[in-house]
C-alpha cells in the first residue's frame, strides 16, 4: 500500500515536470507554428486580434506568388543552395576524411604542429576572412559565383577534427591487418577504415549541410546576383523589395526555405544529436 | 599498392567530375545560370554580347525600366542593355558599391542621395563626364541646366533623370470625414492641428494624424526651408542653430503628442524610408511622398484600398515664411569608370534622360517633356478612382518651386549620419532640445573643421 | 612489430584538405593581417594604398561606435550565456531522468537551432511588432499597459535581440547536456540517496560539479560564437535605433562594405580574433587550474 502511494507521488511529479516542459517546448516552437498558420493567411488577417490560428481566409495563394510570381523564383534559390550545398558536402567528407585519418592514424612530420594549426584556426571568425576573400575572390575570378561559396567549404578544419577524433578510436590492429593482407594504404583506407567510419560521416554531412544550408554572411558578401542567391539571402533581397510590407508572403518564403531542414533533422536526428555531442563547435 | 592508387584517383576523379557538371550551371559563365532561371528579359540573346550594357537601378525593372531598356534595344541590337534592380536603401546601395568593387560588369547605374553620389566620386567609381562634352548636353536638355547639377570637386559626374516634386498625400475620405479643409500654404501649427483632429479610432483601428519620416530622416521642413545646403551655415560652420531648425521640436512633440506614428512603431516596421503600407492601410492620414510612390497607390493587389488620395505641399514653419524648395532633380545616372564600353554608355545615358518620362513612373528632368504625357504614365488608367487630379496638378506640378541643390559637400556624409543618429536619440527622449542642437552643433562644426583643415 | 614508416602517403592524404586550407584560411589570415596596417580600398587597387602604420587602431579607440559595438557586444555575452547556461542545465536535468515523452520535447527545443537565421529574425520581428505583434498583444492581455517597443527601443532593442539568442541556443546547450549527464555514474545518486540527499542537493553537488567539463566547452564555444553574432542584428534592426543594438561583427561589416573601409575593417576584424583568442585561453588556463585542484 505504501509503495503504491509512493509510486503515484513519483508519477505525479513527474506529470507535473513533463507538463511544465512542454509548455516550454511549445514556446519555443511556438514562433515557428505562427510563421506556419501566416504563411496561409491573407496579409489582412496576420495582425488581427485577437489572433486565430484557423481561419476561413487560409489558402495557398502566398505560396504561389511566392514560388511562381516572383523574379527570380525562389525555386532559383532553392536550386542554387541545394547545389552548393551538396558539393560542398561531398568535398568535406572526401578532404576531410582523409586528412582526418593522417592525423589520427599516420606518422608524418610535422603532423602535431599542423593539427594544432588546424584547431587554432576553428577560432578564426568569419570577420577576419572577409574582407582578404573578397579581394582574393575578385582576383581568382570568382566573387559573384557559386564557387565563391563552395570552394573555401570544402575544407573544413572542423570536418577533419571531428574525423580525426573518430579514427583516433580505430584500432591499429586492423591497419595492420590490412597489410598483412597487401593492401596499400589507400587500400586500407578505403577498403577497412573508411566502412568503419559511417556514423562520423554521417555526423559530417549532417552538419555541414544545416550549416551550409543557413550560411548567411558568405552569400550576402560574396554574390551580388539575384540568380545566384541562395535561399537565406534571396529571402533577405525578398524583405528588402517588399519592404516589409507582404509579410503574408515573407512568412510563405521562410516556411518554404525551413522544410528541408526539418526533413533532413527528423531523418537524421541520431546522428545530429550524435554529432554535436562528440565535441563539436559550430563552424 | 599500384591498384589502390588507381582506386583512389577514381574516386577522387569521380568526385571532380561530379563537381564539375555543376559548376557549368553554378557560376563560371553566368550566362548558362541566366537561361535556365526564369528571366523573361529582352535580353535572350544572353550568350556573352561584348558590347553588352548593363545598368543598375533602383526602380523596379516593371515600373517602366525594362520598357526603356527595350525600347533601347530594338533601336540597338548592336549594343543591348540589360537593367538589374537593386533595392535604393542601405543594404542594396552597399550590394551595389560590392558589385562595383569587385569588378563586376555594370556600365551605368543610379545614385540618389547626395553623400552616397560623393562617396562613390571620392572612391573613383564614377566615370568624370566633362570627357564627353555633358554639360552642353545638360544645359539644352536638363531642366535648370548644369547648374542644377551637383558637382564634386568642379566635376561632373552624373545627370539627373528626374525631377521630383516632394508633397504630402493626405487620405481625403477621412479629411472629408470630419469636414477638414487644407489651407493653401499652411503652416506647422495647422499642420499639428490637423494631425490631432485625424487622429483617433475609425473603423475599431488606431489612425494617426500622419508619419514625420521620410527617407529614413524627419520630414524635410527645414530643408524646404533652407534649401539644398541647409546644414551649412558656411563652408566651415554648420547651420544647426538656426532658428527654422525648431520645427524638429514640433514634429517630435506631434510624436509625444500621438499625432504621429511613434518612431519605435516606424523603426520595428521599417517604415522609416517610406511609410505607404501604413498609409494604403489606412493607419496613418497623411504621407510624405514624392511622384514615384503612387505606384503604390496604383498597386491593389498587393495595396487594396478603396480612398481618395489627394495632395497637399509641406507646412512652413510660419505664414511668412516662404518653403520654396519642394524639389529634387535627382536620380542621378552615373557612368562606371571601369566600364569597357564607355562611349555607348553614354549614348544610352542620354536616351534615358530624354526616354524616360515616356516609360518611368517619374517626371523627367528631360527639360523638352510634355507635362500632360508624363502625368498620365504617373497616375496611370482612370486616375479619378485614386487620386484628386487637380490636387495633383497643383501641388506636384507646381512651377513655382525651386529644386534643392546640394552643392556643398565637404563632410556631408557625416554629418547626414551624425543628423540621424543625434534625430533618433532625441526622438526617443534620450537627450532634451538643448542637449540635441548643441550636440548636433558641436559634432559637425568639429566635423569641418577637421575636414577643412 | 616495427613501426611502420610512411614516405610521401600521409601528405598524399593531407593534400586536398591541406591545400585548401593554406588558400582558403592561412593566406587570407594573413592578408588580412597586411590590411589592417593599410589604408586599402579595393576599388582604387594596390597602388593606391599605403601604409598607415597603427592609425587604424588609433582610429577604433577614438571611434564611439566601435565602443558602442563592443559595450553591446559585452553586454550581449555576458547576459545571454549565463542565462541561456543555467536554463538548460536545470531543462536537461529535468528533461533527463524525470519526465515522459523525453524525445519529443529533447526535438521541440532544438528546433531553433536548424532554422537560418534569417527564418528565425523574419519571423521574431513579426511577433516583437510594438502595436500589433503578437508578444505585446499577450502582454496587454495579461494587463501590461504599456508593453517594451521591442526593436524601436533604444532600451529594448538589445533586449529583444539576446531574447532570441538565449532562444536560438537553448536546444543546442540542452542537447549537450543531457549528453554530459550520461556520463554521470548513477552509483553517485543512488550513495546520495542512501545518505538522504534532496533531488535540490543532488543537483548541487553531484549534478553540477560533474558537468564541468561540459559547462567549460560550451561556455568556450558560446563566448567565440556571441562574439560573432550578426544575422539577427542586421536583419532585425541594422544597428539601430541609433546605436543601440551595434554589435562588433555587424560594424565590421559596416565599415568594410558600406563605407569602404577596409583597412579598418580588418584591423577590427584583428581585435576580434585577438579578443577570442585572448578569451579562450583564459579559460582554459581557469580549467587547468581547476583541474590540478582535484
Amino acid at each position: 500500500m505504501k509503495t503504491k502511494l509512493k509510486i503515484s507521488k513519483q508519477n505525479v511529479t513527474k506529470a507535473i515536470l513533463t507538463l511544465i516542459m512542454l509548455v516550454l517546448a511549445i514556446i519555443v516552437v511556438f514562433p515557428f507554428m505562427w510563421m506556419i498558420v501566416c504563411s496561409f493567411k491573407p496579409l489582412n488577417e496576420l495582425y488581427e486580434f485577437p489572433p486565430r490560428f484557423i481561419s476561413p481566409n487560409m489558402s495557398l495563394d502566398n505560396y504561389k506568388e511566392v514560388l511562381f510570381g516572383q523574379n527570380p523564383s525562389f525555386l532559383v534559390y532553392f536550386k542554387n543552395t541545394f547545389i552548393t550545398t551538396i558539393v560542398c558536402v561531398i568535398g568535406t567528407v572526401f578532404t576531410s576524411s582523409m586528412a582526418g585519418y593522417a592525423f589520427a592514424k599516420l606518422q608524418f612530420k610535422g603532423r602535431d604542429q599542423l593539427f594544432l594549426l588546424y584547431l587554432v584556426t576553428m577560432m578564426v571568425p568569419f570577420q577576419v576572412l572577409m574582407v582578404p576573400q573578397f579581394i582574393q575572390f575578385k582576383y581568382m575570378g570568382i566573387f559573384n559565383t557559386l564557387w565563391a561559396l563552395i570552394l573555401p567549404r570544402l575544407f573544413t578544419p572542423l570536418g577533419t577534427f571531428l574525423m580525426r577524433q573518430f579514427f583516433l578510436d580505430v584500432p591499429t590492429e586492423i591497419i595492420e591487418a590490412g597489410r598483412v593482407d597487401g593492401l596499400g594504404e589507400f587500400g586500407i583506407f578505403y577498403k577497412l577504415i573508411l566502412p568503419l567510419a559511417k556514423p562520423a560521416v554521417s555526423t559530417v554531412v549532417i552538419l555541414n549541410f544545416v550549416w551550409r544550408w543557413n550560411e548567411y554572411e558568405a552569400p550576402l558578401i560574396f554574390l551580388t546576383d539575384s540568380k545566384l542567391f541562395t535561399l537565406t539571402v534571396g529571402l533577405t533581397n525578398f524583405i528588402d523589395e517588399a519592404g516589409f510590407a507582404m509579410d503574408h508572403l515573407i512568412m510563405a518564403g521562410t516556411t518554404i526555405a525551413l522544410i528541408p531542414m526539418v526533413v533532413v533533422f527528423i531523418l537524421g536526428q541520431k546522428y545530429f544529436i550524435e554529432g554535436l555531442t562528440s565535441g563539436s563547435v559550430k563552424g | 599498392m599500384k591498384k589502390m592508387l588507381k582506386k583512389v584517383m577514381g574516386l577522387a576523379l569521380a568526385g571532380t567530375m561530379f563537381i564539375l557538371p555543376l559548376a557549368g550551371c553554378g557560376g563560371g559563365e553566368k550566362a548558362s545560370v541566366a537561361d535556365t532561371s526564369t528571366v523573361k528579359e529582352g535580353a535572350k540573346q544572353e550568350g556573352t554580347t561584348p558590347n553588352k550594357l548593363v545598368v543598375w537601378g533602383g526602380v523596379p525593372a516593371e515600373s517602366g525600366p525594362q520598357k526603356l531598356v527595350d525600347a533601347w534595344n530594338v533601336a540597338n541590337p548592336d549594343t543591348p542593355a540589360e537593367y538589374v534592380r537593386f533595392v535604393n536603401d542601405e543594404a542594396g546601395n552597399t550590394k551595389l558599391d560590392t558589385a562595383l568593387l569587385s569588378g563586376e560588369q555594370i556600365d551605368i547605374f543610379f545614385t540618389y542621395l547626395p553623400d552616397i553620389l560623393k562617396k562613390r566620386a571620392e572612391s573613383g567609381m564614377l566615370e568624370d563626364l566633362s570627357a564627353y562634352d555633358a554639360s552642353t548636353f545638360i544645359n539644352e536638355e536638363i531642366l535648370g541646366g548644369v547648374e542644377s547639377v551637383p558637382q564634386i570637386d568642379n566635376k561632373l559626374y552624373c545627370m539627373p533623370t528626374a525631377s521630383e516634386t516632394i508633397g504630402i498625400l493626405v487620405n481625403k475620405n477621412m479629411l472629408d470625414e470630419k469636414g477638414i479643409t487644407i489651407p493653401e500654404n499652411w503652416t506647422m501649427k495647422e499642420f499639428m492641428e490637423i494631425a490631432q483632429k485625424l487622429t483617433g479610432e475609425r473603423n475599431g483601428k488606431k489612425v494617426y494624424g500622419t508619419t514625420i519620416f521620410y527617407e529614413e530622416m524627419l520630414l524635410p521642413v527645414a530643408k524646404s526651408i533652407l534649401g539644398g545646403d541647409w546644414m551649412y551655415k558656411s563652408d566651415t560652420e554648420s547651420n544647426f542653430d538656426h532658428p527654422v531648425l525648431k520645427v524638429n521640436d514640433m514634429l517630435k512633440q506631434m510624436i509625444d503628442e500621438g499625432t504621429a506614428l511613434p518612431y519605435e512603431e516606424v523603426f520595428s516596421r521599417k517604415l522609416s524610408a517610406y511609410a505607404h503600407p501604413a498609409f494604403l492601410n489606412e493607419e496613418i492620414a497623411m504621407m510624405p511622398t514624392a511622384a514615384w510612390m503612387l505606384r503604390y497607390v496604383k498597386d491593389l493587389e498587393n495595396f487594396p484600398h478603396d480612398f481618395i488620395t489627394t495632395f497637399v505641399p509641406y507646412p512652413s514653419i510660419d505664414e511668412n515664411t516662404p518653403n520654396p524648395y519642394l524639389g529634387n532633380l535627382n536620380n542621378w545616372i552615373c557612368m562606371n569608370s571601369k566600364s569597357q564600353n564607355k562611349d555607348t554608355a553614354w549614348d544610352f545615358m542620354q536616351f534615358w534622360v530624354q526616354e524616360a518620362g515616356k516609360y518611368i513612373e517619374k517626371s523627367p528632368a528631360w527639360s523638352k517633356a510634355n507635362l500632360d504625357d508624363v502625368t498620365a504614365v504617373v497616375l496611370g488608367e482612370n486616375p479619378e478612382k485614386l487620386f484628386d487630379v487637380e490636387a495633383y496638378k497643383a501641388v506636384m506640378l507646381n512651377q513655382d518651386m525651386k529644386y534643392n541643390l546640394t552643392t556643398k559637400t565637404v563632410g556631408l556624409a557625416q554629418m547626414n549620419q551624425i543628423y540621424k543618429d543625434e534625430t533618433v536619440k532625441f526622438l526617443l527622449g534620450e537627450m532634451d532640445e538643448e542637449q540635441y542642437y548643441s550636440t548636433l552643433k558641436k559634432k559637425c562644426d568639429d566635423i569641418l573643421a577637421n575636414e577643412t583643415k | 612489430m616495427k613501426k611502420k614508416k610512411y614516405n610521401w602517403e600521409p601528405y598524399v592524404f593531407i593534400a586536398p584538405n591541406f591545400i585548401g586550407f593554406i588558400i582558403f584560411i592561412v593566406l587570407p589570415v594573413l592578408f588580412s593581417l597586411v590590411i589592417s596596417f593599410t589604408d586599402f580600398n579595393i576599388f582604387n587597387g594596390f597602388k593606391g594604398t599605403s601604409f598607415v602604420g597603427l592609425q587604424n587602431f588609433i582610429e577604433m579607440l577614438k571611434d564611439e561606435w566601435f565602443w558602442a559595438a563592443l559595450k553591446n557586444n559585452v553586454i550581449y555575452t555576458v547576459v545571454t550565456i549565463p542565462v541561456t547556461m543555467i536554463l538548460s542545465i536545470v531543462v536537461a536535468t529535468i528533461l533527463n531522468k524525470a519526465v515522459y515523452c523525453k524525445t519529443l520535447i529533447r526535438v521541440m527545443i532544438f528546433v531553433p537551432y536548424i532554422a537560418s537565421v534569417v527564418a528565425i529574425s523574419v519571423v521574431w520581428s513579426m511577433l516583437f511588432n510594438p502595436s500589433q505583434g503578437i508578444i505585446n498583444q499577450i502582454l496587454m492581455v495579461l494587463g501590461v499597459n504599456n508593453p517594451p517597443q521591442w526593436l524601436g527601443s533604444m532600451q529594448w532593442a538589445l533586449p529583444a535581440i539576446m531574447i532570441v539568442g538565449i532562444w536560438m541556443t537553448l536546444g543546442y546547450n540542452v542537447i549537450i547536456y543531457m549528453s554530459g549527464l550520461q556520463s554521470i555514474p548513477s552509483s553517485l545518486y543512488e550513495a546520495a540517496q542512501i545518505d538522504g540527499a534532496s533531488k535540490l542537493q543532488e543537483f548541487r553537488y553531484i549534478t553540477v560539479p560533474m558537468l564541468r567539463n561540459t559547462t567549460f566547452f560550451l561556455l568556450v564555444t558560446s563566448i567565440i560564437a556571441s562574439f560573432q553574432v550578426f544575422g539577427t542584428v542586421n536583419i532585425m534592426t541594422n544597428g539601430g535605433p541609433g546605436n543601440s543594438t551595434t554589435v562588433l561583427a555587424h560594424y565590421i561589416y559596416v565599415a568594410g562594405f558600406r563605407y569602404y573601409k577596409m583597412g579598418y575593417a580588418a584591423s577590427m576584424a584583428w581585435f576580434l580574433l585577438i579578443a577570442i583568442l585572448i578569451v579562450t585561453l583564459l579559460q582554459w588556463k581557469v580549467q587547468k587550474k581547476h583541474e590540478s585542484n582535484f
